[in-house]
């Protein structure tokens, strides 16, 4: 259905319908190298581009402080869905529930399906040499559990986490979920520079831009700063506002959707 | 992997008990480090590289830093600008130091109900890049504890 709302699924199976839909339009802006490729997407989280919000934290300056990590990865997110739906219409991504599954789910983790390379285990980055750094010409690699330091987020800290109500700790306390996981992962996940190029980042980010979805379910968006919400977020042509409210962006989550044959 | 030991404190105890909530906030964190996990524990001296599980009775909890690892740029491009200048209205630079916060409540009731009057905190913090070895991964401007009233039952 053309321009339909999509819904993104928790992360399972390699061969679920959602899941081959996904890897078909990955496929396939992974073998782009244009504006409009898996490569160009991935590029603007760290390298070649920079424009992620990760660290934009000044606790002890609230009104300098540009508390974006949400809604910049919402966008981000959205660029990356809108990609892949130009390759595959109904295209949506889908969410790694770490907090049920502790370990990477088997359709981001399964090196082959169908006898072919899947393109949600890992990918070829390729990044020019620039006037300060080499060039990258290799398969992004993740190094699971292996910090024994750190763990998954449980359902506990995730029910707990739902109950705070002021926007910004629950904000900080997010991102600490998220830091958790990329450390988790490891590898390439747990450098910024690379992370936004393993696939596996997606189905992370989604769950945690499910889990502050459900938060707004129920605080609608709390206390967020005014003045954050008409802060444009480079280099998407979106505002903090824009990115508000899901439905606006054409997706919704879901734990499963399935179609029915008619 | 290399694991880090760093003992904070000691600072008195909280006079009033009856919190609701009590946490760490650790500030002014250097994350211009390769990622690495942390584990807090509270008031125990056998804490070491080696006794470190979190299923000892002292352990409060934890963080991660996402570490911006190395410099992707030219001479300055890692310097944070000390102050804001007045029309300069982008937002703070990517390496503005981090924030942490940790709920200890139950770790620090526990340390109370067994009479302490002070209180030490360890951290232990560890990473896979053994190049990182010696050279101070938790590196932070302070650390503060800070308990919440809010006026449940419990408190009055």
């Amino acid at each position: 259905m053309a321009g339909s709302m999509v819904y993104r699924t928790r992360a399972g199976s390699a061969t679920g319908a959602n899941t081959v839909l996904l890897m078909s339009a990955m496929e396939k802006i992974q073998s782009r190298l244009d504006n409009n490729s898996f490569n160009w997407v991935a590029g603007l989280h760290g390298r070649p581009d920079w424009y992620c919000w990760h660290h934009q934290r000044n606790p002890r300056f609230p009104d300098t402080r540009a508390q974006l990590f949400l809604p910049w990865h919402r966008a981000y997110l959205h660029q990356l869905e809108l990609t892949l739906q130009d390759s595959e219409e109904n295209a949506a991504l889908t969410y790694w529930d770490w907090t049920r599954d502790d370990e990477i789910p088997e359709s981001h983790s399964r090196q082959n399906v169908d006898s072919k390379p899947n393109p949600l285990y890992r990918y070829r980055m390729r990044l020019a040499a620039t006037a300060m750094q080499s060039a990258v010409n290799r398969y992004t690699v993740r190094r699971s559990g292996m910090d024994n330091f750190v763990r998954l987020p449980t359902r506990d800290e995730v029910v707990r986490l739902l109950e705070e109500q002021d926007w910004s700790r629950f904000s900080d306390a997010l991102q600490g979920l998220h830091d958790d996981v990329h450390v988790w992962v490891g590898g390439d996940m747990g450098n910024p520079a690379f992370a936004g190029f393993d696939p596996v980042f997606y189905a992370h980010h989604c769950m945690i831009d499910r889990v502050w979805f459900l938060w707004q379910q129920r605080h609608g968006n709390g206390n967020i700063p005014p003045s954050l919400l008409d802060m444009k977020m480079e280099p998407f042509a979106l505002t903090v506002r824009d990115v508000m409210d899901v439905q606006s962006l054409g997706y919704e989550y879901a734990a499963t959707a399935t179609p029915l044959p008619v | 992997m290399i694991i880090e030991k760093h003992v904070l404190g000691p600072i008195p105890l909280p006079g009033n008990e009856n919190f609701d909530v009590a946490e760490l906030e650790f500030y002014g964190i250097n994350h211009f480090r390769p990622s690495y996990s942390t584990r807090v524990f509270l008031n125990d001296k056998k804490v070491s590289k080696a006794v470190c599980d979190t299923d000892r009775a002292s352990y409060a909890g934890g963080f991660s830093i996402f570490g911006h690892a190395t410099c992707a740029g030219d001479v300055g491009h890692c310097c944070v600008p000390s102050t804001q200048r007045r029309f300069d209205t982008r937002p703070s630079h990517p390496l503005t130091k981090a924030f942490k916060r940790i709920d200890i409540t139950q770790a620090l009731m526990r340390v109370i109900d067994e009479g302490s009057e002070e209180l030490i905190v360890t951290v232990l913090a560890s990473c896979e890049d053994e190049e990182f070895e010696g050279k101070n991964l938790l590196d932070l401007q302070g650390v503060q504890l800070v308990t919440h009233d809010y006026c449940t039952s419990a408190s009055y």
